[in-house]
């Protein structure tokens, strides 16, 4: 086997990821309830108030409730994850089918998919997502989370099916496709045994690509101030919302502090923001390193 | 040719559509269950859906009220002012992007031979890979706190074009540099090229007249989803210097509310108008990219 320093690196830095996601939160350094500490004292018998600053306690320093950013970042990394995992899943769950079904490049799903890339180049995701996020629908649902996704993964799904149809067309025009297509097989055999295994290799890579946009999207909805996870029950107290822990996911971390890049503080945003960074780093990381294997994978069986 | 085309402009013309039947959903819900206070009583309201899309119908054709924003200005010259204020950053940072991103791209494959190929290929892609907000929310930081001399929220002058420029361009510049580099690299290494190297001719002008000529019309089919992706990065850009250029401007005509969604100021006309704006703009990015490509093809 050839070495590919790249993808170790990539799996060193997801096993990090994975570590931090199942067992982080129960580390001796991380208060898993979030709670708000309200004062501390200090040594000389000083009150001290939260925001804490940076100490052996808070090793990122405190909100402004005095929860622990250190905390709120590793229990906030399960949500975060695992609504990335959703919208990716069902883009490609989505994406796919309807590449195949547009190989040929005309047909109602092609236009389908020609229509789709257009709306969201007249209307670019962000913004779309943006005006969704406002319906009533979405505002006054339980399920709140649920559209979110479901608008995440809509925005993108053109994009994916255009790659499948991309890959797919090349692949027909392959002699070996046209061999099974003149012996007659069924189309289901002709996928799975013919189109299935060329296209797995280059979908793995772009499925990776495709986790680090969405963690990329859900940081700018963030940043919009576009919570994805909030409860009636939070809407319907005012005064909690406002000040109180609304969302755990390292999103809504961002938008909590707004308010606070206005006043050019930068602190609470910039720490879920470098954990954004991580994971998209991760995964760009992880789907450089798949290529390469897959390259090298290909050549040594030509 | 003439039948394709007219296919295409069927297909943006019921995107519109669907665009506007999207915007003119009411954002209101169709009342409240009495005595509860907040709850709603139905997520749909149908009649005013359709009083709603009647009206703009209505409107757009001239026999109901004209289009007025939330300040109570006629729709076009808000529109045609937002939009002037982002056009010259955006094609600002798209030519950039192609010029540096080129050559960059072409200092990226020479560097790709050489040990100090991360500071090629490496750095491009680093940079590609990190989050673009973070970007703006580090560049703001150090204009900020340690480049005070910089004004990061100028609105005239200066500033108010050179910041949102190298901000809105740095992405371009990776995304065509990475382009530019993989194009050479299949390019290379041809029979043309090789036959051309054998007959002598000096490297430079293989490199120049062969590979990299060769190359752009390749780059050049990135043109048009460059020019979307700026145009959704500037969002961005204006959101963090509270500038009100046409996508910021899109933003606040939803006039989005954690607490209730959509305020009472939703402008349905003003984003559709902006809509139709950033089609013809797409339109005119497909445009551009499409007749460079004939020009390089041509020679």
């Amino acid at each position: 086997m050839r070495k590919n320093p790249i993808l170790r690196i990539g799996a060193g830095m997801f096993a990090v990821l994975l570590i931090l996601v199942f067992a982080g939160p129960y580390l001796p350094f991380i208060d898993r309830h979030l709670t708000a500490v309200s004062h501390r004292w200090s040594a000389d018998k000083h009150l001290i108030l939260p925001p804490y600053d940076y100490s052996s306690q808070n090793l990122l320093g405190s909100n402004k409730q005095g929860v622990d950013n250190l905390s709120r970042v590793v229990v906030g990394a399960r949500p975060t994850l695992g609504i990335v995992l959703c919208v990716s899943a069902l883009r490609y769950a989505i994406g796919i089918p309807l590449g195949l079904m547009a190989r040929a490049r005309r047909g109602p799903v092609h236009t389908l998919l020609t229509g789709m890339n257009r709306l969201f180049a007249y209307m670019p995701p962000l913004l779309m997502i943006a005006m969704l996020a406002g319906l009533p629908l979405v505002v006054y649902s339980s399920s709140r989370l649920f559209w979110m996704i479901l608008f995440m993964t809509l925005v993108e799904i053109g994009r994916v099916g255009y790659i499948v149809q991309r890959q797919t067309a090349a692949i027909a025009a392959e002699s070996y496709v046209e061999a099974g297509n003149a012996l007659g097989l069924k189309p289901w055999r002709l996928f799975r045994a013919y189109y299935l295994p060329a296209l797995l290799p280059e979908l793995a890579v772009n499925f990776c690509l495709d986790l680090g946009k969405v963690m990329m999207l859900l940081g700018q909805l963030g940043l919009l101030g576009i919570y994805l996870n909030v409860s009636p029950e939070q809407l319907g107290t005012v005064g909690q919302f406002g000040r109180g822990y609304t969302g755990s996911d390292w999103g809504a971390m961002i938008s909590d502090h707004l308010y606070d890049l206005f006043v050019s503080k930068f602190r609470y945003v910039l720490i879920p923001s470098f954990a954004i960074l991580y994971v998209v780093l991760t995964f760009n990381v992880l789907g450089e390193g798949l290529r390469r294997k897959f390259n090298a994978v290909g050549r040594a069986g030509s | 040719m003439f039948k394709s085309l007219l296919k295409s402009l069927a297909i943006s013309l019921s995107v519109l559509i669907v665009i506007c039947l999207i915007v003119l959903i009411p954002r209101q819900p169709a009342g409240v269950v009495p005595g509860s206070g907040l709850i709603p009583a139905g997520w749909f309201d149908w009649p005013a859906y359709r009083a709603g899309v009647s009206a703009f119908a209505h409107s757009l054709l001239g026999d109901g009220p004209p289009f007025r924003t939330r300040y109570d200005e006629p729709l076009l010259p808000v529109i045609w002012a937002a939009l002037r204020k982002s056009l010259l950053v955006l094609f600002a940072a798209l030519l950039a992007g192609f010029l540096l991103g080129t050559l960059k791209g072409i200092f990226d494959y020479k560097m790709s031979r050489g040990r100090l190929n991360f500071l090629g290929g490496g750095s491009t892609w680093l940079i590609q890979s990190a989050p673009d907000f973070l970007v703006l929310l580090l560049a703001q930081w150090f204009i900020i706190h340690h480049a005070n001399h910089i004004r990061f929220y100028a609105h005239e002058g200066i500033y108010a074009f050179i910041v949102p420029f190298i901000l809105a361009s740095i992405y371009p510049v990776f995304y065509v540099a990475r382009i530019t580099a993989a194009s050479i690299a299949t390019e290379d290494g041809r029979m043309y090229i090789r036959t051309a190297q054998a007959k002598g001719m000096p490297n430079r002008i293989v490199f120049y007249r062969h590979i990299l000529s060769n190359s752009m019309p390749r780059v050049l089919t990135h043109f048009a989803p460059l020019g979307v992706y700026i145009l959704s990065s500037l969002l961005l850009i204006e959101y963090l210097r509270n500038f009100v250029g046409a996508p910021l401007r899109m933003f606040q005509a939803f006039d989005y509310q954690k607490m209730m969604g959509t305020g009472d100021n939703y402008e349905p006309a003003l984003i559709i108008g902006l809509a139709v704006c950033f089609m013809v703009l797409v339109h005119i990015f497909e445009l551009i990219g499409y007749l460079a490509k004939k020009r390089y093809a041509s020679r």
